[in-house]
C-alpha cells in the first residue's frame, strides 16, 4: 500500500461507478482512494453492451434521469486525455410483431413526455432508410438521437488516469476485508493491503454491494443478473448505428446481448441459453448469419429489485454512501457529479427519493 | 520465383482454375487456396485495419487468420483451410473487406 | 448420441493410442477430431487428389503414423468416430458443444480424455508478421501434406529437432535451405547423446537427418538466432546472429542472408483451452511449453473423470503422446469398470517403460530448446506484438505502465488478444512482457481468461444449436 493510510473518501469498486466517482471527487479536491479488488471493469462494467440507453428507462422519472446523464457524455470524454469512441446518434428498437409495434406507439408517448427528450416513431420504410440491413420482416420501431454507445473499455482508463492526475490514489487487487465502524460513522476501510483510516465510504461494488454492506451491518437488496454477451470477428460495415441489443464497432466487431436471468454469481456462459436471442438478431440482422462468434462471456448485472438504482447513504451508519445498480456506463458521469455534490456540500443536486434504500423496507442496521 | 508446387514423387488430381482479384490461376484438386496461391507466386493476402501491412500465411493451421480472405463473397475466410474449387472467387482482403454486392 | 461413455477429443497420436487401448479393454468409445481423417498434425494424410508415387517423399513419421493408423483401423468399426467436428465449449456439468457440418450440438460424455495437441510458439521479432514469414510446423503442413514449397531460399530459424526434419524435407522435395540456425548450443548437444542411450530408433532419425542436411551441403549454425525479417512487402533478408547461453544477440556478430522465406520454430504450446473451461487445475512449466494441466501418474486431471494425454498436456512429442495416450485409455477404461486394477497395470507397464526412456531424452531435449531470456527481448517498441490488433510492443508497455492487476486488464485496455486468434499468437509472448515488467515469475500472472468459443464459429450455427435434451 505504500504511503496511504488515510483518506478523506474511500470508494470500494473499479466499475463505471467507482471510477467516476473517484474522479469527481478528486477534481473537487477530496483526497479520494478507490479500492479495486483486482483490475478496473472487472465485472459488469467490463462486459456489457456499452449502451448510452435513455429510451429503455421508465420510469419518467428514470428516464429523465439518464438523459441528464447522457447529455453530460461529451463533456465528460472532451475531460480526458484520449479519443474515446461515442456516438449518439439513437439505438433503433425494432419489431416484427405488430403487438410489439403498438406498445412501441405507448413508450414513445410515454417518452415524449420527459422534457428535452424526442422519439420517433418509424415505419417499416423509414427504418430501412436508416439501416438498410434490416430484414424485409421488421414492420417498424421507434428511435431517439438521446441513445448512443459508447467504448467502455477505453472509458475505464481514460477515467482512472484524470483521477490519478487531479489526486485519486487507485489501489488494484485491493480487497476489502473489514470496515471499522465506531460511534456511529465510519472510521476506516480494511483491505488485504493494509487499512486506510476514512470518515467516508462509497460502496460502489456492483454485484457485491451487498458483502460490503454486510460488513457495516446494512442489508442492501442487489442480486446478480446474469446476461451474456456475443462477440463476433470483424466484418465489413453493416449497421451504422446500434438497433436492438446488436452494435458493430469501428472495428467492425458485433457485440449482441442479451439474456436475462438469475443464476446466482455463476458466470459461466450456456450454450443452450444463447439460441432465442441470436436467432433474434439474426431474424432482424439476416447479414448476421455469415458472421462468425468470436467469443462469449457473461457478466452478473448488479439487480435491485425494482430495477432502478439505489444511491443512498446508509441509515445509522454515518458516512457510508451506496452506489448501485445496472446501467452504470450510462449514469457514470451524473453519477460522480451526485455523490461528490453530496459529499462535497451535504446534499446531491436532485431528489433521490425513488433510489432511496428503504424504498424496499428492508436495510435496517441489523 | 518463389514458392512453387513440389514435383518428385507426388501426383496431383485434376486441375481447375479459380478466380483471385479478377485473375485466373490453376489450382488442383485437395489443395488450399493458401497452397494455390502461394504456387502462382502469391504471398499477399490481405491488408490490415489499421495500419494497412500486408499479411500472409503464417501459422499454416487455421489458428491466426492471417491468410483471411474473401472467398465467394465470404470475408474473413481462411485461404490455408479452405480447398480450392472450380470457378471459386478469390479476393484480397482489404481491412475488414466488403459485403457482397458492395463496391 | 447424447452422451459418450467414453469421449476422446483429439485423434492425432495420443487421442488414437487412447481409443485402441480402451476400446480393446471393451470400452464403448467415442472420438472427435476436427480434421477430416485422423492423424492429428504429425500423421496428417493427404487430401484426396493427391497420390503419392514416392513414399519416401512423405517420410519416416508418415510411416509410423501409418502403423498406428492402422492399428486403430484394427478396432475401428467398434469406435463412434465423428470428423470434422469442432469442440467450441464444455462445461462442469459434463458436457460439451462442439460444431460439425454446419451444426452445433451439445454432448455429455461420462469420461473424457483431452488429447488436442500443440502449436507452434508464436515469437514476435522485427519483421515476423511479413509475408513469407511461416512457423516451422506451418512450413511443414506446406511442404508434406500440400505438397508445396514454401519459397526458393529458404530460411530455417529456432531450436529443436523438428527444423532438422523440415530441412530433410525440403531438399528432400527439391527445395533450397539456405541455412538452419539453432539457438542451442554444443555442451547441451553432449548432454542430449547420453539422454539418447537406448532410443535407437531416434537414434537413426536424428542421424538421418544430420546426415540428410551434411549431404545437402546446408550450413547449420549453433548459437545463432534470427534478429530481423526484412523486405518490402515480403521477405527479402534475414539478419541472424550469434547469442550467448541465454539468447541474447552477441553485438557485431550480424549477418544477412537474401532469402525469400523463413520458418521458425521455438517449439511448441499446449493447446489448454478446454482443460482450462473444464476447470483443471494448471502449473506454469517452461520445458513442457508454458501453462499445462497438472496430471496424476495415470494422466488423470484435477477434475474427475477428465484426462489429458499428449502435447496438450506437456509437448513432449508423438513418441511420448502415443505411451501417454495409452495410459490415459487404459486408466479411463479401468475407472469405467472394464478393466481390474492388475489387468490395467498390466497393460500400462511396456507404455511406463518406453515413457520412462523417452523422459530421459526428453529433458535432455528441453535442456537445449527451453526458451531462455534473450528470445522474448528480440522484439523493439516497434515490433508488432499482437498480430490482430496491430498492437506494438511500446503501446503494451505504455499499458502496462498504468499499472496492471493482471492479464485481462491489461486486454480490457488494449484489446491485446481480443482478435481472431483469440490470443494464441499473442498470449505466451504477453506473459513473458507482463512477467518481465514485474520482475516476476509467468507462473504468478493470471492469464487470459478463457472464454468459449474455443475457436471461432459462426453465428448461424450456435443460433441453432441443440442442447443434450434435443441432439
Amino acid at each position: 500500500m505504500g504511503d496511504v493510510k488515510s483518506a478523506d473518501a474511500v470508494v470500494i469498486g473499479g466499475g463505471a461507478r467507482g471510477c467516476s466517482i473517484a474522479l469527481f471527487l478528486a477534481r473537487a479536491g477530496v483526497r479520494v482512494v478507490l479500492v479495486e479488488r483486482r483490475g478496473l471493469a472487472d465485472m459488469a462494467t467490463g462486459g456489457n453492451g456499452a449502451q448510452v440507453n435513455v429510451t429503455a428507462k421508465e420510469p419518467d422519472y428514470y428516464t429523465a434521469m439518464s438523459l441528464r446523464s447522457a447529455r453530460m457524455y461529451p463533456e465528460f470524454l472532451a475531460s480526458l486525455d484520449d479519443e474515446i469512441f461515442l456516438q449518439q446518434e439513437g439505438i433503433l428498437h425494432v419489431t416484427t410483431d405488430p403487438k410489439e409495434l403498438e406498445g412501441f406507439r405507448e413508450r414513445v408517448t410515454a417518452r415524449n413526455e420527459v422534457p428535452g427528450l424526442q422519439c420517433t416513431l418509424l415505419d417499416s420504410r423509414q427504418a430501412r432508410e436508416i439501416l438498410p440491413a434490416l430484414s424485409p420482416e421488421v414492420i417498424g420501431g421507434y428511435m431517439s438521437r438521446a441513445d448512443g454507445i459508447v467504448d467502455v473499455l477505453k472509458l475505464i482508463p481514460a477515467v482512472a488516469r484524470a483521477a490519478r492526475r487531479a489526486g485519486s490514489v487507485i489501489l488494484k487487487g485491493t480487497e476489502v476485508t473489514r470496515i471499522e465502524v465506531a460511534g456511529g460513522r465510519v472510521r476506516a476501510v480494511v483491505t488485504n493491503q493494509g487499512a486506510i483510516a476514512t470518515p467516508v465510504v462509497v460502496n460502489a461494488a456492483g454485484v457485491h454491494v451487498p458483502h460490503i454492506g454486510r460488513m457495516v451491518g446494512v442489508s442492501i437488496p442487489v442480486d446478480p443478473e446474469h446476461g451474456h454477451m456475443v462477440i463476433s470477428q470483424p466484418y465489413p460495415r453493416m449497421i451504422s448505428i446500434p438497433t436492438q441489443y446488436i452494435s458493430q464497432w469501428p472495428n467492425g466487431t458485433f457485440t449482441i446481448g442479451t439474456t436475462n436471468r438469475k443464476a446466482g454469481y455463476d458466470k459461466r456462459v450456456r450454450p443452450d441459453w444463447l439460441p432465442s436471442f441470436l436467432q433474434n438478431a439474426m431474424r432482424i440482422l439476416p447479414g448476421l448469419r455469415n458472421v462468425g462468434i468470436l467469443r462469449v462471456f457473461a457478466h452478473l448485472r448488479p439487480m435491485p429489485p425494482d430495477r432502478l438504482p439505489i444511491y443512498d447513504r446508509a441509515p445509522g451508519v454515518d458516512g457510508f454512501y451506496i452506489a448501485v445498480g445496472h446501467s452504470g456506463i450510462t449514469l457514470a458521469p451524473l453519477t460522480g457529479k451526485i455523490f461528490t455534490d453530496w459529499i462535497v456540500s451535504g446534499k446531491p443536486d436532485m431528489d433521490l427519493t425513488p433510489y432511496s434504500l428503504n424504498r424496499f423496507s428492508v436495510g435496517s442496521r441489523n | 520465383m518463389g514458392s512453387r508446387r513440389v514435383e518428385k514423387g507426388v501426383r496431383r488430381g485434376r486441375a481447375f482454375e479459380i478466380e483471385v482479384d479478377g485473375r485466373k490461376i490453376i489450382a488442383h484438386e485437395g489443395e488450399t487456396i493458401g497452397s494455390a496461391l502461394l504456387a502462382a507466386g502469391v504471398r499477399t493476402l490481405r491488408h490490415t485495419v489499421k495500419r494497412n501491412h500486408p499479411r500472409g500465411i503464417y501459422c499454416g493451421i487455421g489458428l491466426c487468420y492471417e491468410c483471411a480472405m474473401i472467398i465467394n463473397g465470404v470475408p474473413n475466410t481462411r485461404a490455408c483451410q479452405t480447398l480450392a474449387t472450380p470457378g471459386c472467387r478469390v479476393e484480397t482482403q482489404e481491412g475488414l473487406g466488403r459485403l457482397e454486392g458492395e463496391r | 448420441m447424447k452422451e459418450a461413455e467414453l469421449l476422446i477429443l483429439g485423434s492425432g497420436p495420443a487421442g488414437l493410442a487412447a481409443a485402441i487401448e480402451a476400446t480393446r479393454a471393451g470400452a464403448r468409445v467415442a472420438v472427435l477430431d476436427e480434421n477430416a481423417r485422423p492423424g492429428g498434425q504429425i500423421y496428417r494424410q493427404l487430401n484426396s487428389g493427391f497420390s503419392v508415387t514416392d513414399p519416401d517423399v512423405l517420410g519416416h513419421d508418415y510411416e509410423r503414423g501409418q502403423e498406428l493408423l492402422a492399428e486403430f483401423g484394427s478396432i475401428a468399426n467398434r469406435v463412434e468416430y465423428l470428423d470434422d467436428a469442432l469442440v467450441w465449449d464444455i462445461s462442469p456439468d459434463r458436457e460439451l458443444a462442439f460444431l460439425r457440418r454446419e451444426e452445433s450440438k451439445s454432448l455429455g460424455y461420462r469420461t473424457l480424455i483431452i488429447a488436442v495437441g500443440a502449436y507452434d510458439r508464436p515469437v514476435p521479432f522485427p519483421g515476423w508478421t511479413l509475408p513469407g514469414v511461416f512457423t516451422a510446423g506451418g512450413g511443414q503442413r506446406l511442404v508434406k501434406t500440400q505438397q508445396v514449397l514454401p519459397g526458393e531460399r529458404i530460411l530455417l530459424a529456432g531450436t529443436g529437432p523438428l527444423q532438422l526434419a523440415v530441412a530433410n524435407q525440403i531438399t528432400d522435395a527439391g527445395g533450397k535451405v539456405e541455412a538452419i540456425v539453432e539457438a542451442g548450443n554444443i555442451d547441451s548437444w553432449m548432454s542430449l547423446a547420453r539422454g539418447a542411450w537406448g532410443q535407437w530408433t531416434l537414434i537413426a532419425d536424428a542421424w538421418r537427418y544430420w546426415s540428410g542436411i551434411r549431404k545437402a551441403g546446408i550450413p547449420l549454425w549453433r548459437e545463432h538466432i534470427i534478429v530481423e525479417a526484412r523486405g518490402d512487402g515480403r521477405v527479402e533478408e534475414a539478419v541472424v546472429a550469434r547469442v550467448d547461453e541465454n539468447w541474447r544477440p552477441v553485438p557485431g556478430t550480424q549477418r544477412t542472408l537474401a532469402v525469400d522465406a523463413v520458418c521458425v520454430g521455438y517449439g511448441f504450446v499446449p493447446s489448454v483451452e478446454l482443460t482450462r473451461l473444464a476447470g483443471c487445475e494448471h502449473r506454469y512449466e517452461p520445458r513442457l511449453g508454458g501453462w499445462v494441466p497438472t496430471r496424476g501418474d495415470n494422466m488423470e486431471t484435477s477434475v474427475p473423470n477428465i484426462y489429458a494425454a499428449g502435447d496438450c498436456a506437456g509437448v513432449a512429442g508423438s513418441w511420448v503422446a502415443i505411451e501417454e495416450g495409452r495410459i490415459a485409455g487404459l486408466a479411463a477404461a479401468r475407472a469405467l469398470g472394464y478393466l481390474s486394477v492388475e489387468d490395467a497395470a498390466r497393460r500400462m507397464q511396456p507404455s511406463r517403460e518406453r515413457l520412462a526412456g523417452l523422459l530421459r531424452l526428453r529433458q535432455a531435449l528441453d535442456e537445449i530448446s527451453v526458451p531462455r531470456p534473450g528470445l522474448y527481448e528480440l522484439a523493439t517498441d516497434d515490433t508488432i506484438v499482437c498480430r490482430c490488433e496491430e498492437l506494438t510492443l511500446g503501446e503494451l508497455k505504455a499499458a502496462l505502465a498504468e499499472d496492471v492487476a493482471d492479464l485481462n486488464e491489461v486486454k480490457r485496455i488494449t484489446r491485446v488478444g481480443m482478435g481472431n486468434c483469440q490470443g494464441r499468437m499473442c498470449g505466451p509472448a504477453l506473459l513473458e512482457i507482463l512477467a518481465r515488467h514485474r520482475g516476476i515469475s509467468p507462473a504468478d500472472i493470471t492469464y487470459l481468461s478463457p472464454r468459449p468459443p474455443i475457436r471461432p464459429v459462426p453465428m448461424a450455427a450456435v443460433a441453432a444449436h441443440r442442447g443434450v435434451a434435443q441432439a
